[in-house]
């Protein structure tokens, strides 16, 4: 699968790892889990070799995993129904109040014509669905050149100081 | 005098028009989905309703220059059919462009410094204020620079623009409340401490609709420099934990209800407590650049009182209109004039493009320049020389615009209802005619005195019936259109819900009913009671034994 990463469209290198009630195994690989699989089989996941990334639903908050922030590599946020705006917050909070540095991903019902405001709070890396072609919604990042607030990447301060 | 666009809002104002022409394109070529497309067209201001879309164009807390008039009247002349409407929100509405043509209107909106840009869908919309912002005798602070730092931190702000629901700030800086603050997601009084510092009371979790409720206050003394990271203190809350399940219950008015105002407000706090001192934070060079903007203009020091008051005394609706639609000024030698959109056989709130010229062109004459729009549906020239009052009154009498009924019982404010729009369970311009042909004699209606009557034609309350002195709102039973009749209700100060009347009362008998309350208060006032008073003392009782005795 092709995704949007840093304003470029590359190949995908994590898979998703369905939720599934045996824990014991799991595979090689760059890994994205839900937040149920993380509960239940922390020890498991942190000694893998291979990178870890979490998935965290619409309803599912910041404070969920906050205190683990360092196992994570990737940080998958879902966005279903596009309407459903939380995790605009969510990732805000993780670029400026806790310094997160590693990959976070907008996930879900993704409309190109969020992608300017998903990169502003802090998102690099962008699922569109297959029937969105990614070069074209790559323009969508050019839309502003300039903005009132003083966000994740900004572009400008929020009010002229003279 | 007036916010004029640096470089920034200007680029930022043409690329988001840009915008919206590409993507309006996208969907009508069909590459764009339907759903995706209405959340993105309502975030530009355009609604889909029964007969065309309606595009809702933001009049920032309500001031407007002449300009900016002409040009809505050129654009309604071309693109729409001749007249536009002044909404609740102090806003205008374009009732009838074609889809294809709305970014075109927002282009030449653009031109003057103006757009439809957050007027709906589920995001921080245009921030209203106290229609004498600025030339208020009981003025505290101006609140037109800080709406104004508002508007920009508001505007396209990306963390906030897919709330669970739409998100509404009012903002007064006088003793008498005018904006209905008490009544929006988010209510701010300006306050002077005893030190003398500047800064707000802030109410959250009011508003009508369904659920109304009257904002509880959850801070009782804001920084001046603290307004934008408290602001973003509380959507963020709002943004993570308002309700998204069922929309009935989305508003943050819910969410404060359920958690409780001491819970939230601490939750607020600690979440204030990280962004403090962020970059949000204002110094004085931002609040004195916003404040640079909104300098009274020139001022004539003097007028000649005895000219007035031998022209009052010579001309009885003269008079009238000066005691009823005109208001003191800050300036002794000045008044602000209020230029009523509810003559007889006018939609309330309706102006036709001959009268916006007409109107703008009196404000070049008589006002600097400048007019303001009022969340009770008229217009109002701020700063109008007393010695010119005749003079203004003269013109606007040519153009049926000087109906002397400012605050009275026919100045009611009303939805677009029925004839208008989707949602509507019943008519509301028709009634406000009727009511305007059945108290037609002005004299009586002066006697009656203050009376506000509110009309919504459903539950969304966009005419604020429950804070009218008299609420109507359309209630559907069966297809047939019945009206809920309360009483009692105010946005002011004060603030209160009125109370429910009784069962709903058929279309064909509502003015009569309306005409029996206002028989039983001329009845039971005493000399100096106003309309809510008398129904403050004697209560319900006496008018629903009146409304209900033969049916
Ligand atoms: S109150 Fe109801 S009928 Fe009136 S404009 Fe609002 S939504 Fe439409």
């Amino acid at each position: 699968m092709q995704i949007i990463k840093d304003h470029k469209v590359v190949n995908d290198q994590w898979q998703y790892l369905a939720e599934k009630s045996d824990t014991s195994m799991f595979p090689d690989g760059n890994i994205i889990v839900t937040l149920k699989t993380w509960k239940t089989a922390k020890e498991r996941l942190i000694t893998r070799q291979s990178k870890l990334g979490i998935k965290l639903n619409s309803d599912e908050l910041l404070p969920e995993i906050v205190d683990d922030l360092d196992c994570f590599e990737l940080i998958s946020l879902d966005f279903t129904p596009y309407k459903d705006g939380r995790h605009f917050s969510t990732a805000r909070l993780l670029r400026e109040r806790y310094n997160y540095k590693g990959e976070i991903r907008a996930t879900g019902e993704v409309l190109r014509d969020q992608l300017l405001y998903m990169q502003r709070v802090g998102f690099n890396a962008f699922e569109l669905d297959s029937s969105q072609d990614l070069n074209a919604a790559l323009t969508a990042f050019d839309e502003f050149s300039t903005a009132y607030q003083p966000t994740a990447n900004p572009h400008s301060p929020f009010y002229q100081r003279k | 005098m007036m916010y004029q666009y640096d470089e920034q809002d200007q680029q930022l104002l043409n690329e988001r028009v840009a915008q919206f022409r590409e993507q309006t394109s996208r969907f009508l070529n069909g590459t764009l989905a339907d759903d995706a497309y209405r959340t993105l067209r309502l975030m530009n201001g355009v609604y889909i309703q029964k007969l065309a879309p309606m595009l809702r164009v933001a009049v920032p807390y309500g001031l407007l220059s002449s300009d900016q008039l002409r040009k809505i009247a050129e654009l309604a002349q071309r693109y729409d059919k001749g007249y536009v409407h002044f909404t609740t929100r102090q806003n205008i509405q374009f009732n009838w462009p074609a889809l294809e043509n709305i970014p075109d209107i927002a282009e030449g909106l653009a031109t003057v410094q103006m757009h439809a840009i957050q007027t709906s869908g589920n995001c921080i919309r245009n921030t209203t204020s106290d229609h004498y912002a600025g030339i208020a005798p009981d003025e505290i602070e101006d609140p037109r620079p800080y709406c104004e730092i508002i508007r920009r931190w508001s505007t396209l702000h990306p963390e906030f623009a897919y709330l669970p629901r739409k998100f509404k700030i009012a903002v007064s800086g006088a003793t008498s409340d005018r904006a209905a603050t008490q009544l929006h997601d988010i209510g701010l009084y300006i306050k002077k401490n005893e030190q003398g510092d500047i800064g707000f009371e802030v109410l959250v979790g009011g508003g009508l609709g369904r659920t109304p409720i009257i904002g509880k206050t959850i801070k009782s003394f804001l920084d001046q420099y603290d307004l934008l990271s408290y602001l973003e203190a509380i959507l963020r809350v709002y943004n993570q934990y308002g309700r998204r399940d069922n929309m009935y219950k989305s508003r943050i008015k819910i969410l404060v209800k359920s958690m409780g105002v001491e819970a939230f407000s601490q939750q607020v706090e600690a979440e204030w407590e990280h962004l403090k001192n962020s970059d949000l934070k204002l110094d004085k060079q931002q609040i004195a650049l916003a404040k640079s903007h909104f300098t009274p203009p020139a001022y004539n020091t003097k007028h000649n009182a005895a000219n007035l008051a031998h022209a009052m005394a010579n001309n009885s609706d003269f008079a009238n209109w000066v005691k009823y639609n005109t208001t003191e000024h800050k300036n002794e030698h000045y008044q602000a004039v209020t230029i009523s959109l509810k003559a007889p056989n006018v939609a309330p709130g309706d102006i036709t493009t001959a009268q916006m010229d007409f109107v703008a062109d009196l404000a070049d004459e008589f006002s600097f320049g400048l007019l303001r729009s009022t969340h009770r549906q008229n217009l109002i020239l701020g700063d109008v020389s007393k010695d010119q009052l005749h003079a203004l009154w003269s013109k606007l009498k040519e153009q049926n615009l000087a109906t002397a009924n400012i605050g009275m019982l026919t100045d009611t404010i009303c939805c677009p209802g029925l004839e208008f729009c989707s949602l509507a369970n019943a008519s509301t311009i028709p009634l406000a005619e009727e009511l305007n042909e059945r108290f037609n004699d002005l004299d009586y209606l002066y006697d009656l005195g203050s009376i506000n009557l509110n009309i919504s034609g459903c539950m969304n309350a966009c005419g604020h019936q429950d804070v009218g002195h008299i609420g109507i709102l359309g209630v559907d039973k069966k297809g047939v259109e019945w009206y809920q009749i309360t009483l009692g209700g105010s946005s002011c100060n004060e603030a209160y819900l009125g109370d429910r009347l009784g069962r709903a009362i058929a279309k064909n008998q509502l003015i009569n009913s309306i005409e029996q309350i206002i028989q039983v208060y001329v009845a039971e006032r005493t000399a100096e009671e106003n309309f809510l008073e008398t129904y403050r003392r004697i209560g319900i009782t006496p008018f629903k034994e009146k409304v209900y005795a033969n049916n």
